[in-house]
């Protein structure tokens, strides 16, 4: 793959396009998974399944490309981003009901849409599943614009990113527009949840803004470095499983998911490995001492 | 001569239909260690967030250092030490320095980075809490005791000039309770107002220097001795149920 990677356009697309994901993901992923909001990547990314499904509709019933499937699922995951925001105010009591109502409703809309468009082709698998061949100039362009989006907004909201997650409360009295920066958060969730897609698919998406954080708050000390880490994990994988999906022929999106579980079981046994071992040693110092 | 920082007007406060707090004329000056008790369900957290601006009163007016309290916006100049600081996420990823850190969030506003400056105050702020060689710690794996300190200090981190705390002392032990109190007498006498909210009349006779007991109206206003001096009875009157005082002696 690397010597072809040199050779063609598509392949170099993807790889840049991959390291780029393995970085926005998981940076939002922490924040996502602090906020203990891990699904609702899932359910915006089954809405994002829906606005694809409509701009293949479009572009089978038109002849005419009016909008690629990359914006329209764009466009979908950032009005789900909304009507998140919106019910989630609406039942203050019960946050995560927004969660199913857009899962199950992005999910309705793609099979009338997927219906209306005569079914499944090649490409909407790999919407679905992600694919080393996917990603056009004109997408990386996107996906470059977007990860600089998210980077800035990151840097420049950092700390009240953090204190909105760690304490609302305190946040809030803080004089933090507590609204408004979780607005901008769950668009930026959209966005990168548009620009992922591509490479691991709709279904596998949350995993990469996720799984990476399980592995690293694990091990971590403190915030910055369960993103640090996040990265580290997100990067592994993502690289490791475009080369093991190219060469295997597997859709990308189960070869990255794959290593980011195998990565996970590794950290969590390492982890018990070394604890146990440190409680041993102390269990004998102690026992000399005595 | 001693000015006042806070001066609720005849305030009163409804959540619907139901009356929180009642023309309360509260006074806090500066230097003061107020302890606010009450029985539960008698307004003390109400009024802490109106005085936070976390709530608007429904009558009358606050102000806070001469402004009106819609017109304030030094937030740094209020600490607060949440009851909620006890319940939080204790998996959560955050190592005592980056909760610190939260402190200046207000103070630095928007778009603004930490600088070295501020490393310095978050480093003399955990210090003055007696935690300095914690600051690379999660906060999750800190004891009770510990955690309270550590919020201390986020709160103490933005340099106010008037500390509420509201029920501090729930979870933590008497022997923490003790070097908890200490820690507030030496910031007041750094001259940081301190309004402390619990519902342990016993403790804050003790320490604090002023005592105002809240339930839906502010009953009474000042000095611990004359606070003693109310009997029982009277006292369970106004809590609308019958009292058992412990009393902490030293």
């Amino acid at each position: 793959m690397l010597l072809n990677l040199l050779e063609y356009e598509f392949l170099r697309n993807t790889f840049i396009t991959g390291i780029i994901i393995g970085i926005i993901a998981p940076l939002l992923g922490a924040f996502i998974v602090v906020r203990r909001l891990s699904l609702i990547a899932d359910a915006l990314s089954h809405v994002t399944l829906a606005g694809i499904a409509f701009g293949l509709l479009l572009e089978k019933k038109t002849g005419a490309m009016l909008i690629t499937p990359f914006y329209s699922g764009l466009g979908f995951s950032i009005i789900g981003s909304v009507l998140v925001e919106r019910l989630r105010r609406v039942y203050t009591a019960f946050q995560e009901l927004a969660i199913p109502i857009i899962l199950s409703g992005g999910v309705g809309l793609s099979v009338i849409f997927i219906s209306v468009a005569n079914g499944f082709n090649t490409d909407l698998y790999n919407y679905l599943f992600g694919s080393v061949s996917a990603v056009s100039r004109q997408d990386l362009y996107s996906i470059l614009i977007i990860a600089g989006i998210v980077c800035l907004v990151i840097f420049l909201l950092y700390k009240e990113l953090f204190l909105l997650s760690f304490d609302e409360e305190q946040a809030v009295v803080t004089g933090i527009h507590a609204k408004r920066i979780h607005f901008v958060f769950i668009v930026l969730t959209a966005l990168v949840i548009a620009a992922s897609i591509r490479i691991v698919g709709v279904l596998l998406v949350s995993a990469l803004m996720t799984l990476p954080v399980a592995s690293s708050i694990r091990i971590a000390k403190g915030f910055k470095q369960t993103i640090i880490y996040a990265i580290i994990y997100g990067e592994a994988a993502v690289i490791l499983g475009l080369i093991s999906g190219y060469y295997l022929e597997i859709p990308p999106g189960g070869t990255i998911v794959m290593l980011l579980i195998i990565l996970l079981i590794g950290t969590i046994l390492a982890k018990n490995i070394i604890e146990k071992t440190k409680n041993r040693k102390h269990r004998l110092n102690n026992g000399v001492s005595r | 001569m001693t000015h006042a920082i806070v001066e609720m007007n005849n305030v009163s406060f409804h959540y619907g239909d139901r009356q929180a707090l009642s023309k309360i004329n509260f006074t806090i000056n500066e230097g003061d260690f107020i302890g606010l008790v009450g029985p539960n369900g008698g307004g003390k957290t109400t009024l802490i967030k109106l005085l936070l601006g976390m709530e608007k009163p429904t009558n009358g007016s606050i102000h806070l250092f001469n402004k009106p309290i819609d017109k304030f916006k030094q937030k740094n100049k209020l600490g607060y030490v949440s009851q909620k600081a006890n319940t939080f996420n204790r998996g959560f990823p955050a190592t005592v320095e980056e909760v610190v850190t939260m402190g200046l969030t207000s103070k630095l506003g928007y778009f603004h980075r930490v600088s070295r400056q501020d490393k310095e105050k978050i480093h003399h702020a955990v210090e003055k809490v007696g935690m300095e060689n914690y600051l690379n710690e999660n906060i999750g794996d800190l004891s009770g005791g510990q955690q309270q300190r550590i919020f201390i200090a986020r709160a103490l981190v933005s340099e106010p000039n008037l500390l509420i705390l509201d029920e501090p002392t729930v979870g933590v032990d008497a022997e923490n309770v003790k070097k908890f109190f200490d820690l507030l007498h030496v910031l007041n006498k750094q001259n940081i107002t301190l309004l402390l909210v619990t519902h342990d009349i016993g403790t804050m006779t003790h320490h604090a220097s002023k005592i105002a007991c809240l339930n839906k109206t502010l009953h009474f206003h000042g000095n611990p001795n004359e606070f003693q001096s109310i009997s029982k009875d009277e006292l369970s009157e106004f809590y609308g149920h019958p009292l058992h005082i412990v009393t902490h002696d030293h």
